[in-house]
């Protein structure tokens, strides 16, 4: 039998701090990437087709809308790519960038489309086709490279994940240095987002540890290219 | 997913031992991926909760220990506070009763945490400190007298 005392103090609850979500996102991520990677190389044909089929979605679903990849193309557009609903995350093809998508996985993995205006680096490898973090390639980022990293989380909203619309800018992004092991030299966008069903933290990584305006406007251009499933 | 249901609750135990929200995102973590990692010699017929927060109680107390033995050896900076709670704002702003639990010792403070806010039995809380379950009675029993003091007292405002 519980004294008043014990259940005022039991009421006292909410007292007791929360983990981060920014923590609670890169222990995730820390952890899916320590999951056994698939070396099948079966999987890694059924993520290209994935790739593949998503980008023929996209051309399709553009065309279809009447608009063409150049209108896209630029600083701060102000247009969100649109997807059909049941298209892959990634990032809508443009000369000079490389990208993956995972397309949508199964949980635990967090579905991952990634950007880069650089070659993905071979250390990197195989694990960067399953969506794992391309931490070698962001370290030998030229001082105008850019890479732009998308990860998904499903269920509930997460606190400290605001509502926004797309395109998501890089103006309401938090700037930082030291990623999950990325050299301080690097500077690191992050911009955390909840749009319909998903969690979504977005990190631009620049190969300069104080980017242009011209890098930053190359890089907002590429986020511009984003669809997310809706 | 497991992560998500537990992942809270692991930071929050590092947090009633540590009080520093750095050191126990690094100890939470620590925790974290240490029990995933060894998650195929667990015995699913136990229930998962008691032993991820036995987990992350242990790599809290190692923490403490090394700041601790740090601040001893003269360590430089904030994070090297020998009594962590002294920097708990976040605690101390949660009213008076919260308070009170943060000025507490960490041993009577984590047996606190764990009875009345993180929901654990006795029999768990035995589990995850490695002590007999008269000792956590006993040692429950004095933490809230103590609590009681402080606040009869007015030491929290």
């Amino acid at each position: 039998m519980s004294t008043d005392f014990e259940d005022r103090l039991r009421a006292a609850r909410d007292s007791l701090p929360k983990p981060d979500s920014t923590i609670s996102a890169s222990v995730e991520r820390r952890l899916l990437a320590s999951l056994p990677a698939t070396h099948d190389p079966r999987r890694r044909a059924q993520i290209q087709g994935r790739v593949l089929a998503a980008a023929v979605a996209f051309a399709l679903a553009l065309g279809a809308l009447g608009f063409g990849i150049g209108r896209w193309v630029g600083p701060s557009s102000g247009r969100a790519a649109t997807a059909t609903p049941q298209a892959a995350p990634g990032f809508i093809p443009a000369q000079g960038w490389n990208t993956i998508s995972t397309g949508l996985t199964k949980p635990p993995q967090a579905p991952t489309a990634l950007a880069a205006n650089v070659p993905f680096a071979a250390k990197d490898g195989e694990s960067v086709w399953a969506g794992n973090f391309p931490g070698t390639t962001i370290n030998g980022l030229p001082s105008n490279g850019v890479v732009l990293a998308v990860w998904l989380y499903g269920g509930q909203p997460l606190k400290n994940y605001p509502q926004r619309t797309q395109p998501f800018q890089l103006s309401d992004a938090i700037q930082g240095h030291g990623f999950e092991g990325v050299s301080r030299q690097k500077a690191d966008y992050t911009i955390l987002a909840r749009t319909p069903g998903w969690n979504v933290q977005v990190e631009v990584f620049f190969g300069a540890g104080q980017p242009s305006s011209q890098q930053l406007q190359l890089a907002q251009a590429e986020l511009n290219r984003l669809v997310l499933p809706g | 997913m497991l992560f998500r249901r537990h992942w809270q609750t692991v930071w929050q135990v590092a947090y009633a031992v540590l009080g520093v929200r750095a050191a126990a995102d690094d100890a939470a973590q620590e925790a974290m991926i240490g029990a995933f990692a060894a998650l195929q010699s667990f015995d699913t017929r136990r229930p998962l909760g008691p032993w991820l927060k036995r987990f992350a109680f242990n790599r809290a107390v190692d923490e403490l220990r090394r700041r601790r033995a740090r601040a001893e050896a003269g360590g430089h900076g904030n994070e090297e506070t020998v009594e962590p709670w002294a920097d708990a704002p976040e605690l101390g702003a949660g009213g008076p009763i919260a308070a009170a639990v943060a000025r507490l010792s960490y041993e009577q403070r984590t047996i606190i945490v764990l009875h009345y806010w993180l929901d654990c039995t006795r029999e768990q809380i035995a589990e995850i400190l490695d002590l007999p379950s008269g000792t956590v009675a006993s040692r429950l029993g004095r933490a809230l007298a103590q609590l009681r003091l402080l606040l009869e007292e007015n030491y929290v405002h």
